[in-house]
């Protein structure tokens, strides 16, 4: 009996050496592969880093989309309604405004630019109508069951809504500089919360110091909501520089980006602010092909070269 | 009188498992006709097809050929179920019900007022002895209790026609004795039983008639005496004889 | 009607003797409170994401409560043999699936407004308002949708050998169902003809679940749906109970009982 039960013990005990043994084996004949594998396609990442990194970056698009749906009160295009242009994306629409409020100083009149964000909107709007008329009864029918009319935010309240996803999308991926610069446009312009978007800003530049979108969102609000124009005007300058620096041979696709045509336009006012008419004038030329508001554009390069004139020639 | 229980040329078959195959007859050509008040024993060895022709009269299995009524009324229509009572062969009873609550909700099943019902639980639970275990859930009980259990839904609504699968299988001598008793004051009171069993000892003392099946036939059929008389044999070396034991018995 | 009451009540008993709810309760309030906590830019009058989260909480949950429940009731019955002593009673098939289907909805129906109680307090508490004539539309077509949830769960429970595969293709189709439903008609252009023509059927044919989800409207304050719209929904959606209903009656009225 008792010899019989240590018999068995033996058995179960040469059992679990081989079965370890077995496992060593197979683990060293895996582990060159796999670290093969994961090195071919990304580096020095390991496995576990390249998906949990791609988890992160798609749950941040994901909070992303959130936000922007939440903007517009649940009525948000899905990947089967495509939109005739991306004009119903906020940060398209938000773009859309900052462009034509480029040129008045920032901050003087803000609840005129309230209001005129607000319009932009709305004429946006008929055409962000990405639904179209119903193509049958049911699709007509379900269009009580889900929010199928254009409606933005109205109150505060309802802006302060959008800003939990926006953090959570900056938490998840903190490489995408967008995340950053809308929750500082969102929390400057209507919340009036310049310290907690300047904590925020500063927080996302330390992580992506290159970004050349944070850096003029920075510079936006030190201008506009600091009054410092000079430490504002400096990182313009610098943001300038970092871009034209990142794109050596700009492409007409890199200039669809109204990032430089906003930078230019600043820049001009500054200068001019400050007497400078000459590089003002300059830069307006630069700005000139780039932007749609040509004629208000030329009206203000006729008025510097008017002023330039205007100074007496330097004996 | 009209029988309570009707078999006619009743066939019963199993498909096979796939088209290879064959199908399985577990019943074939049955007639018997059960009268009010008499209390039948169903015999056979495993396999034989008792508990295949107790599942067409519950209206489990339907028929291949024949048919089957109880009260005059086709086993496919419930009312023919509602003054009858019924004992698997197993215990197969909700676990997470007490044996009380699995009462209540067969008695309110047959729509008995809640007074009356209250009444009838307690008179079947001291029947068939299991007062003290009436609120634990049936997940705790023995084998032997569950089948008492069994034996209470059976009477929960007081029936007429008693249909036992194996009553006395996992009781202990009490119990079984007990389930004996029940038998034969049922029988007292006029109702009718058809139970099956493999006990012969007692089939033979509270049968009035015996029925042996082997094979899906039935070999033998009538009143024990007059089948101990016309054999020349007791029931125990009739029933080998029927189910073709005889040579071994001989030897 | 009185023994479909009677084993209603009867796997009502079951389900709330089953722990799974009390913890799926437990585990939404707590998740919901405790991402409720936190505070965004110094606020915390966020009500939105809490809403939106919570209702994705109540969703999930309900989703999983009723389709395990639906689709162990019948199969347990046919392999614990539980159906012979209860089939014994006067008690026809049709009565038992019905009665089945009923306390899956009743149970889970009890769920869905402990779910919505909660949720019910905690927009009305974060944003001072209570749109209860919204929540009440979007906990009937909730409770709609668990009702076709069940009954297709129950048509499947006797399709599918394993409950555990009929749970896992139920729950596949319906998230389907609920995501893709609505676009079928747009993919159906993106076709070629003889597969367009055939998607289009399709559109007509498949239940919409996804008018019953409305968690859209009460996130984002819209207004409430026309009574006549929710009435119409309601009725389409016990159209598909009794389809499917009738389908598993079909069905199980030929079946062997047990397994
Ligand atoms: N569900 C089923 N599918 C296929 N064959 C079955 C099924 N149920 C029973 N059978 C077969 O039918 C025959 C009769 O079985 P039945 O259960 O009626 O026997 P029984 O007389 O009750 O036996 P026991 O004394 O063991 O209870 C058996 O050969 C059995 O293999
Ligand atoms: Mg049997």
């Amino acid at each position: 009996m008792n010899s019989s039960e240590d018999h068995v013990a033996a058995r179960v005990r040469f059992g679990l050496l081989v079965g370890v043994f077995a496992c060593a084996t197979a683990a060293s004949w895996v582990q060159p592969r796999l670290e093969v594998l994961s090195s071919s396609y990304s580096g020095n990442r390991s496995v576990s880093e390249v998906i949990l990194g791609d988890f992160r970056q798609l749950m941040a698009n994901q909070f992303m989309l959130k936000a922007d749906e939440y903007f517009h009160s649940g009525y948000y295009p899905s990947i089967f309604d495509q939109p005739k242009n991306k004009s119903g994306v906020m940060s398209e629409e938000i773009r859309a405004d900052e462009r034509s409020a480029f040129s008045k100083p920032e901050g003087k009149d803000d609840h005129h630019g309230h209001d005129d964000h607000h319009e932009g909107v709305h004429e946006e709007h008929e055409e962000a109508d990405f639904l179209g008329k119903p193509r049958d009864f049911i699709e007509a029918f379900g269009r009580h069951f889900f929010a199928s009319t254009h409606s933005h935010l109205e109150s505060e309240q309802e802006i302060k809504e959008l800003l939990p996803w926006l953090k959570l999308a900056a938490e998840m991926d903190s490489t995408r500089p967008d995340a950053f610069v809308l929750t500082s446009y969102w929390l400057r312009k209507e919340l009036r919360k310049v310290d907690e978007a300047e904590a925020f800003l500063r927080q996302g530049w330390r992580i992506n110091p290159n970004s050349v979108e944070i850096m003029l969102e920075l510079a936006k609000l030190l201008e506009a909501d600091r009054k410092d124009e000079e430490r504002a005007h400096n990182l313009y300058e610098a943001a300038l520089t970092k871009w034209m620096r990142q794109h050596p041979h700009p492409t007409e696709a890199d200039y669809e980006d109204t990032i430089v045509e906003q930078l230019l336009g600043r820049i001009a006012r500054i200068e001019e602010k400050k007497g400078n008419y000459v590089r003002a004038e300059l830069l307006l030329g630069k700005l000139l092909p780039l932007s749609p508001a040509k004629s208000e554009i030329s009206e203000q390069i006729a008025a510097l070269r008017a002023k330039i004139k205007a100074i007496p020639a330097p004996k | 009188m009209e029988p309570i229980i009707e078999f006619q040329n009743l066939r019963v078959e199993y498909p096979g498992a796939d088209r290879r195959t064959a199908v399985k007859v577990a019943v074939d050509g049955l007639n018997l006709a059960i009268q009010p008040g008499e209390v039948f024993g169903f015999l056979g060895p495993n396999g034989a097809g008792k508990t295949s022709t107790m599942n067409v009269l519950l209206g489990f299995v339907p028929p291949t050929g024949g048919m089957a009524r109880l009260f005059g009324n086709d086993v496919s229509l419930p009312i023919s179920r509602q003054r009858i009572g019924y004992l698997p062969e197993m215990t197969y009873y909700y676990k997470f019900l007490s044996a009380e609550e699995l009462l209540r909700f067969y008695g309110k099943i047959f729509g008995i007022p809640s007074a009356v019902l209250e009444k009838r639980i307690d008179d079947v639970l001291k029947l068939v002895e299991m007062q003290d275990a009436r609120k634990k859930l049936i997940k705790t009980y023995s084998k032997g209790m569950q089948q008492r259990v069994g034996l209470a839904q059976a009477l929960i609504n007081n029936p007429d026609l008693l249909i036992l699968d194996e009553p006395t299988s996992g009781l202990d001598p009490v119990g079984r004795m007990k389930v004996r008793e029940i038998i034969q004051r049922l029988k007292h009171e006029g109702k009718t039983v058809f139970f099956s069993s493999h006990e012969l000892g007692e089939v033979e003392t509270v049968c009035d008639r015996v029925g042996i099946m082997h094979q899906g036939k039935l070999r033998v059929e009538g009143k024990v005496a007059d089948l101990v008389q016309e054999h020349g044999l007791n029931l125990e070396h009739i029933f080998l004889k029927m189910i073709g034991y005889q040579h071994s018995l001989a030897a | 009607m009185n023994v479909v009451f009677c084993i209603s009540a009867l796997v009502v008993k079951e389900l709330y003797r089953r722990k799974d709810f009390y913890v799926v309760f437990v585990l939404t309030a707590l998740i919901t409170l405790m991402m409720g906590s936190i505070s965004f830019f110094n606020d915390s009058s966020m009500a939105r994401y809490l809403k939106e989260l919570c209702l994705f909480l109540v969703w999930v949950s309900l989703l999983f409560i009723s389709v395990g429940a639906a689709a162990r009731q019948l199969p347990a019955e046919r392999e614990q043999r539980t159906i012979f002593p209860l089939l014994a009673k006067p008690v026809s098939r049709w009565q038992l699936i019905f009665g089945k289907f009923l306390g899956c909805w009743w149970s889970t129906g009890l769920a869905l407004m402990s779910f919505y109680v909660f949720f019910v307090i905690l927009s009305g508490t974060r944003e001072h308002e209570w749109p209860l004539a919204s929540y009440l539309q979007a906990a009937t077509l909730h409770w709609v949708l668990l009702g076709i949830i069940i009954a297709m769960v129950m048509l499947g429970s006797l399709v599918f050998a394993a409950p555990s595969s009929n749970a896992t293709i139920s729950v596949v189709s319906i998230v389907g169902l609920m995501f893709l439903a609505r676009y079928l008609n747009k993919i159906a252009l993106q076709q070629p003809e003889p597969l367009s023509s055939l998607i289009y059927a399709l559109y007509f044919i498949i239940p919409h679940l996804e008018f019953f989800d409305v968690r859209d409207l009460i996130i984002h304050h819209r207004a409430a749906i026309p009574w006549w719209a929710w009435s119409v929904a309601v009725v389409y959606g016990l159209a598909y109970v009794a389809m499917f209903l009738g389908a598993t009656w079909l069905i199980f009225r030929k079946k062997r009982l047990s397994t």
